[in-house]
């Protein structure tokens, strides 16, 4: 079992982003200290709100020279916003940059205001997503690469630039609705499950992506990784104080950004806290959360919890004394798993 | 007078990127260490023949973890391919980064296939370029933007991430011909001097640029910023058998991408060496290489020198040994101007 954490690194308005991104090597120096396996970021344009936040390609380049032996990854890069020469020379580097042990994660995206702002309709999302992805994988790995559509013409081109792992870095596909989650089965090497996925859905759609794969004549996934919101005290009620408001403010964020609008089977995320957090959230003592990862992991064949452990507004050292937590009583337990 | 840095990091196809970059931290660290002031970079795509980059963004951000003290600088981010909202927020994410100590170079672009790669028509490059500065400028300080063109729609938007420095990071622009040097005048914080201009060309451009920063009513620039290449070694023969045929190649490769046809008035790089290096490369002795430099002040009005030192396929040891030579025999001596 690989353990990750996952930096948002979005802040309220008021907050020093220079501050922030002190707390944020923080969190990773500890993570790197205590032998976790990977960090994780995400990526958002024109943060609405009380939130700002960092471009992820610049703070992740910045991370790795703190990161040590931990995997880089991006959870999740928005494909059909970007050029894909862009996209190809840009996660070139970045797996160049952190010595062959990057990730790529890629997504649709779903906020209008994005689209928009990159003058790409909402409507071609999932072709660009297709064809994009199609020739980025061409650009890393062939010699002579003749291309053409709206966004992009090459004739004969070599990139010279290639990532280091071949023919390229894993690529983890975000994925909340079913179709979405098959398309993932078909073009990625595995499906990110999203934190707000909750167990029944977990389950009913890993068997959907296992049943894809198989059908596409696809070997099984080699890494399920799933992203949990985490919140770990020596109590429940110390948890849900500490990180309660933070974490409901959050999830009340998505639901204004619209990404309530892409939950699968009339699952929602605009739900008091309590019922938010039944089958979907960590939280609790280091047994409970132990207990609870474990649950989804029988159920759903885990191999890397990447878990979030900070949101806007938490004070950082909150979140450390909880990853502290999870890294000297959980992490040990789950590394058995 | 200030002394930068800067590193293409340009490599042969057979050249491990991952080695590449250490050697790149090795003369980050000994600037860093010899109190230089500053470190750039330059950003292409597809690089053609023997030559491989990382992209700019992510190795910048990756080398400001070594770079200590010193200023960061893009030279130059290709505005015209890009889109507005991605530089406005990427731009804003360096400049946190970099603790509100980065310049942001930006330049046209030259290379057809650059531009049809990004479906970006190029006799569309000017109006694009001050199109995109002028938006990104406006998303660093507005409290409400709308703006709507073929490359990005927004409708009342806030940019909530903004730069440490205010309004926004020094705008360097790169500028070869007489009417970019105008156009530099009128929009930019200060005109960059092409590391392959002579020069004569450049003191004769110097006087467009002021003239045309007075007719536009601004200030004269606190920055004149001059890229030259440069070899030092204990006399000038040592010098050229150190770095000329690398120097060579890279001049060569120049003109094979197309940038000879945006050189001005008549000037070529597309010449042999002996005469290339006239009034153009800085090369030789300690003593020669402060003689060679002297006009750049005492007609030019330098005040910030941008050393490169390294080219593809260039042994590190022969910079680093360059460098450490300006470091101990050249800096103390700048330092006095």
């Amino acid at each position: 079992m690989k353990v990750g954490v996952y930096l948002t690194n979005q802040h309220y308005l008021d907050k020093d982003l220079i501050s922030a991104l002190d707390e944020q090597i923080a969190m990773v120096k500890l993570a790197r200290d205590k032998g976790w396996d990977s960090l994780f970021t995400g990526h958002h344009y024109l943060n609405e709100g009380n939130n700002h936040a960092l471009q992820w390609v610049p703070y992740l380049a910045r991370l790795q020279a703190d990161a040590g032996h931990m995997a880089v990854g991006i959870g999740i890069l928005l494909l059909p916003l970007h050029n894909p020469v862009y996209v190809a020379e840009t996660a070139a580097s970045m797996d160049v940059i952190c010595r062959g042990n990057f990730i790529l994660g890629i997504g649709l995206g779903y906020r209008k205001m994005e689209f928009d702002a990159f003058a790409v309709p909402m409507d071609q999302r999932v072709r660009r997503f297709e064809q994009h992805l199609a020739l980025i994988k061409r650009l890393w790995t062939e010699d002579s690469v003749s291309y053409e559509d709206e966004t992009c013409k090459l004739e004969n081109v070599r990139m010279n630039l290639r990532p280091v792992q071949k023919p390229h870095m894993p690529i983890w596909i975000a994925a909340n609705q079913d179709a979405a989650v098959k398309r993932a089965a078909r073009l990625g090497d595995a499906w990110m499950i999203p934190p707000h996925a909750t167990l029944q859905n977990m389950v009913g759609q890993m068997a959907m992506f296992r049943e894809e794969r198989k059908a596409a004549g696809l070997p099984p996934a080699t890494e399920v990784p799933c992203f949990r919101e985490i919140v770990c005290a020596p109590s429940r009620a110390a948890a849900v104080e500490m990180a309660g408001p933070y974490l409901a403010e959050k999830y009340a964020g998505y639901t204004r950004w619209g990404q309530n609008q892409t939950m699968p089977r009339g699952d929602s995320m605009d739900q008091e806290l309590d019922k938010l957090i039944t089958d979907r959230f960590i939280i609790g003592t280091p047994e409970e959360c132990y207990q609870q990862l474990e649950t989804i992991r029988k159920e759903v064949g885990v191999t890397h919890w990447v878990l979030r452990a900070h949101w806007p507004g938490m004070p950082v050292s909150s979140s450390l004394m909880s990853m502290r937590l999870l890294a000297d009583e959980v992490v040990p337990a789950l590394r058995k798993s | 007078m200030k002394v930068g840095l800067f590193l293409t990091n340009q490599n042969f196809l057979d050249k491990d990127m991952v080695s590449a970059l250490d050697e790149q931290f090795a003369m980050v660290r000994l600037a860093r260490d010899r109190g230089w002031d500053s470190v750039f970079t330059g950003q292409h795509y597809l690089n053609e023949g023997n030559n491989k980059q990382l992209q700019a963004v992510p190795f910048l951000a990756r080398l400001q973890a070594d770079a200590g003290h010193m200023t960061c600088g893009l030279g130059v981010l290709l505005v015209p391919i890009h889109n507005p909202v991605y530089i406005a927020e990427t731009i804003a994410t360096l400049d946190i980064i970099c603790r509100g100590n980065f310049i942001f170079g930006v330049g046209l672009g030259y290379r057809e296939e650059e531009f049809d790669a990004f479906r970006v028509p190029m006799k569309e490059r000017v109006k694009r370029f001050s199109g995109h500065l002028e938006l990104i400028k406006r998303l660093w300080s507005e409290e409400s933007v709308s703006h709507e063109d073929d490359s990005c729609k927004l409708v009342n938007v806030r940019m909530n991430i903004r730069p440490v420095q205010k309004p926004h990071p020094p705008i360097w622009v790169a500028a070869n011909q007489d009417v970019a040097v105008k156009r530099a005048a009128r929009v930019g914080d200060a005109w960059m001097l092409n590391p392959h201009a002579t020069l004569p060309t450049l003191v004769r451009q110097l006087a467009l640029f002021r003239e045309e920063r007075k007719a536009a009513k601004l200030p004269p620039p606190h920055a004149v910023p001059c890229a030259r290449e440069i070899v030092c070694a204990r006399n000038r023969k040592e010098a050229l058998d150190l770095a000329g045929p690398y120097l060579t190649a890279k001049y060569q490769a120049y003109t094979q991408w197309g940038q000879d046809e945006a050189m001005p008035g008549g000037d070529s790089i597309n010449q042999p060496l002996d005469e290339l290096i006239q009034d153009r490369f800085i090369i030789g002795s300690p003593e020669d290489c402060y003689r060679q430099l002297e006009p750049y002040w005492k007609q030019a009005g330098v005040n910030h020198l941008i050393f490169r030192a390294h080219w593809a396929g260039m042994p590190l040891g022969s910079a680093l040994h360059s460098m450490r030579m300006i470091s101990d025999e050249l800096l103390p001596a700048l330092r006095k101007i």
